[in-house]
């Protein structure tokens, strides 16, 4: 569970880049984040994986406020940043396994979800090598693989698609449904609106810092019929793509 | 020289000089007196060195023996500096990809980037060259054409040394294709740059006992060995004579054999550089070599870390060579050196030396000279100043792990620690070796160096964090023009002036007292400044995101 309470966050004074944003994302459900370039996603990511300190409001992570249990709420954390930027001098497995120590997964089941995941992004067999030889995609499957390996029970993706391929983009989409469906918090952003209609239980749109709505798809649809200004909205991150 | 070369020379040139035009004003002003203090020292050494020597020379009329060292000198510091720049140049400069598309003549593209080399080359004359050719010119009290044949001559010169080693790397690199595993060729030219220093000034320093008749003797012997090699090596003698007798017939000799050298490396280097090059593209050679999951070893968090911290710094040949190598490698030579030139003394004589030395060394001045040079090694450690800056837009990783700030900046220090403590060890080695002093001294010795590491290690950390250099596409931008990098030299500095404000008031005292206050009061500075990052951890990383 991810409770974001009234957080607000400016990198210049007098500039909200998220402005006093209210949110909570229940066990078992994915919740999509939306919104054109420069919304706000990354930013509110950021404070709630702990990269950035937020200037008012709280958030909580099962419970567990970020800035003063740190360790524990990361514990319960798998984050996929929107630029795999890694180790690239490390070797996909010696990644893989500094993962595993550093979210103290047990040898056995370690050895397991690494097989697993990286068989079904198909990078297995390029375990042996140093990341710097992966190509884009190759580094964002690695990330994830690397993110997912503990099995915690929130993810939080920042625009986890971008890079896939189509099969890759599918096989991430079918094991959040299957995270989500155990009972577990999947809380991503977006541009793909597609992606957000056939994926998310529920979806939030942000511009300028602001939530401008949150509900399911079918309540968005509905309410862009008689919301010019969310229609122009829609239209700018739809033409993104 | 054709336009497209001289542009394609000038972006280049500026890549390889990359600079940070958004850096302050100020922080300019404070690079540019460090170079002009640090140039002016080296050409002041020069200088007086020339000075010596040519002075000596003239005694027995024999002067002009000076410009043949000189110019082997320059010759032989080109070829190895040349390969370096050659490998960088030509192989990891990763700007091919760029270049390869434009409609360019691969002559262009090889003549442009053996341009920027040589301006390099220039510079480095500039600062080694011409005070040496001044003040032979000066002593000999030569006519205004003597300085004007000396300059064509330095210009023409340089080329042909340039491009024997240019050529050197080429073969090199299209039959080791090194390009395979460029990181580890990449380290081996400074280490072979290293060794053969190391092996010159080995068989340089011979003697120690310095009178003016085995000098000259010396430096006799030395010409004989120029005179040999320039038999071989074909520009030597023409620009000698050039030099020497103001000579234009020689001056054209140089130039005709440069022009026919230079025509002959188009030729060899289009054959054979486009195809080691390119080839180095597409560095994603494939090993596959399938992994055996049951292999997986499960190790401790601060374990796991540490050596995921010596792994990237070893597999990183930039890193490498600038964070750790010259710490590692100063000591075995400064004082490898210092050791040859004492031991080549007679026997007798030498263990006289140790025994007084080794008095005179266990004593509070000793201990602190010992600080001294200790702290001037550590001061080129530059692993714990980069700790975050090398992860570069990798550093929010800290950030999110569940591993609190503190440990992490433990755990990135440690490096740091190890390989200090390695360069202490040599150090105290080498002062067994030669002062036969206690094992008493060099344990506390030890436990001091241990101490000073720590302390510079937090410290360097703590400058990092405050202005962390996060947001590189090379690795060169952490290590070149980083100003953090002056704080080692000035904690160094201050540690040195702590030691010897204590030990010259103690000087007639017992060394243990010497190092029991010195002790104290480090372990105590270490306490507050651990306790400091402990209680502001959090806002360290303020600037990480
Ligand atoms: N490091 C920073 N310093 C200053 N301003 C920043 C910084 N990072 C982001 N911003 C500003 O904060 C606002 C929100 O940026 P953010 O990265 O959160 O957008 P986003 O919704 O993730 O966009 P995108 O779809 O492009 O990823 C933007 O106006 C941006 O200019
Ligand atoms: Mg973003």
């Amino acid at each position: 569970m991810i409770k974001i309470e009234n957080v607000s966050k400016s990198y210049v004074k007098g500039k909200k880049s998220v402005d006093t944003l209210d949110l909570e994302i229940k066990d078992g459900e994915i919740f999509g984040f939306l919104g054109p370039n420069g919304a706000g996603k990354t930013t509110t990511i950021k404070m709630i994986t702990g990269i950035l300190n937020s200037d008012e409001g709280h958030i909580l992570i099962d419970g567990k406020d970020i800035k003063k249990e740190g360790i524990s709420a990361k514990k319960n954390i798998g984050f996929v940043p929107d630029t795999p930027d890694i180790f690239l001098k490390l070797k996909g497995i010696e990644y893989l396994n500094f993962m595993g120590d550093i979210y103290e997964v047990q040898a056995d089941i370690r050895k397991r979800r690494i097989e697993e995941l990286t068989k079904k992004f198909g990078i297995f067999d390029n375990l042996n090598e140093e990341m710097q030889s992966y190509s884009h995609g190759m580094r964002q499957k690695i990330v994830i693989c690397g993110a997912l390996l503990s099995n915690p029970k929130n993810w939080i993706l920042d625009e986890p698609m971008t890079g896939l391929d189509p099969k890759a983009s599918f096989d991430l989409k079918e094991m959040m449904r299957k995270h989500a469906k155990e009972g577990n918090c999947v809380f991503f952003s977006t541009h793909v609106l597609d992606v957000a209609e056939k994926l998310c239980d529920r979806v939030g749109i942000i511009n300028k810092g602001k939530l401008i709505f949150v509900g399911t798809f079918e309540d968005m649809k509905a309410k862009l019929k008689d919301n010019g200004s969310l229609e122009d909205l829609f239209l700018e991150i739809t033409q993104d793509e | 020289m054709n336009k497209k070369i001289f542009s394609l020379t000038k972006v280049l040139l500026k890549n390889s000089f990359q600079r940070y035009d958004n850096k302050k004003q100020r922080n300019k002003v404070a690079t540019a007196i460090l170079y002009i203090i640090v140039f002016g020292y080296v050409m002041a050494l020069f200088g007086v060195f020339s000075f010596q020597i040519i002075n000596t020379l003239k005694q027995i009329n024999q002067e002009s023996i000076f410009i043949g060292m000189f110019l082997m000198g320059v010759a032989l510091f080109i070829i190895i500096q040349g390969m370096v720049s050659a490998t960088n140049v030509f192989y990891f400069s990763r700007d091919l990809e760029y270049i390869l598309p434009l409609p360019l003549k691969p002559r262009e593209i090889l003549i442009s980037k053996l341009n920027v080399i040589l301006i390099t080359e220039y510079i480095v004359e500039l600062l080694f060259a011409v005070v040496p050719i001044i003040i032979y010119g000066v002593l000999t009290a030569v006519g205004i054409q003597y300085y004007i044949i000396s300059f064509l001559v330095l210009l023409i010169f340089p080329i042909i040394p340039l491009i024997i080693s240019t050529i050197i790397i080429m073969i090199i690199m299209s039959f080791t294709k090194g390009a395979k595993n460029k990181d580890r060729f990449q380290l081996i030219v400074p280490i072979l740059g290293i060794i053969l220093a190391f092996a010159i000034s080995f068989a340089s320093t011979g003697s120690s006992d310095i009178s003016e008749k085995e000098v000259l003797e010396k430096l006799l012997q030395a010409n004989q060995m120029v005179e040999l090699i320039s038999d071989k090596f074909i520009i030597l003698k023409p620009a000698i004579n050039a030099i020497i007798n103001s000579n234009i017939l020689e001056l054209l000799k140089l130039a005709i054999i440069t022009i026919i050298g230079y025509l002959a490396f188009i030729l060899i280097g289009s054959k054979i550089y486009f195809r080691g090059a390119i080839g180095n593209l597409s560095s994603g050679n494939k090993t596959k070599k399938k992994i055996k999951i049951n292999s997986i070893k499960t190790r401790k968090i601060g374990k796991t870390y540490v050596i995921k911290e010596i792994k990237i710094l070893f597999r990183n040949p930039i890193f490498f060579v600038q964070c750790v190598l010259p710490s590692v490698f100063m000591p075995i030579l400064v004082l490898g050196i210092a050791i040859f030139t004492i031991s080549s003394n007679e026997s007798n004589d030498l263990q006289a030396i140790t025994s007084i030395l080794g008095s005179l060394v266990q004593s509070p001045i000793g201990m602190a000279v010992i600080i001294a040079v200790t702290e001037f090694m550590y001061s080129m450690l530059y692993i714990a100043p980069t700790a975050i800056s090398r992860d570069g837009s990798n550093a929010i990783f800290m950030k999110y792990i569940p591993v609190s700030y503190y440990k992490q900046i433990i755990y990135k220090g440690i490096p740091n620690v190890i390989f200090g403590t390695i360069t202490s060890i040599i150090i105290l080695i080498f002062v067994y070796l030669v002062m036969r002093v206690s094992f008493v001294f060099l344990a506390i010795c030890f436990v001091i160096n241990l101490i000073l590491i720590i302390i510079q290690t937090l410290l360097m950390e703590l400058v990092d964090l405050k202005k962390p250099k996060l947001d590189w596409s090379t690795e060169y931008a952490v290590v070149k023009q980083n100003l953090n990098l002056l704080w080692p030299f000035v904690v160094g500095l201050l540690e040195i002036m702590v030691a010897f404000v204590i030990a010259i008031p103690l000087k007639n005292n017992s060394y243990f007292v010497f190092a029991g206050i010195f002790t104290i009061i480090h372990i105590i500075i270490t306490y507050f400044i651990n306790r400091y990052i402990y209680k502001k951890q959090n806002e360290l990383f303020d600037k990480i995101m």
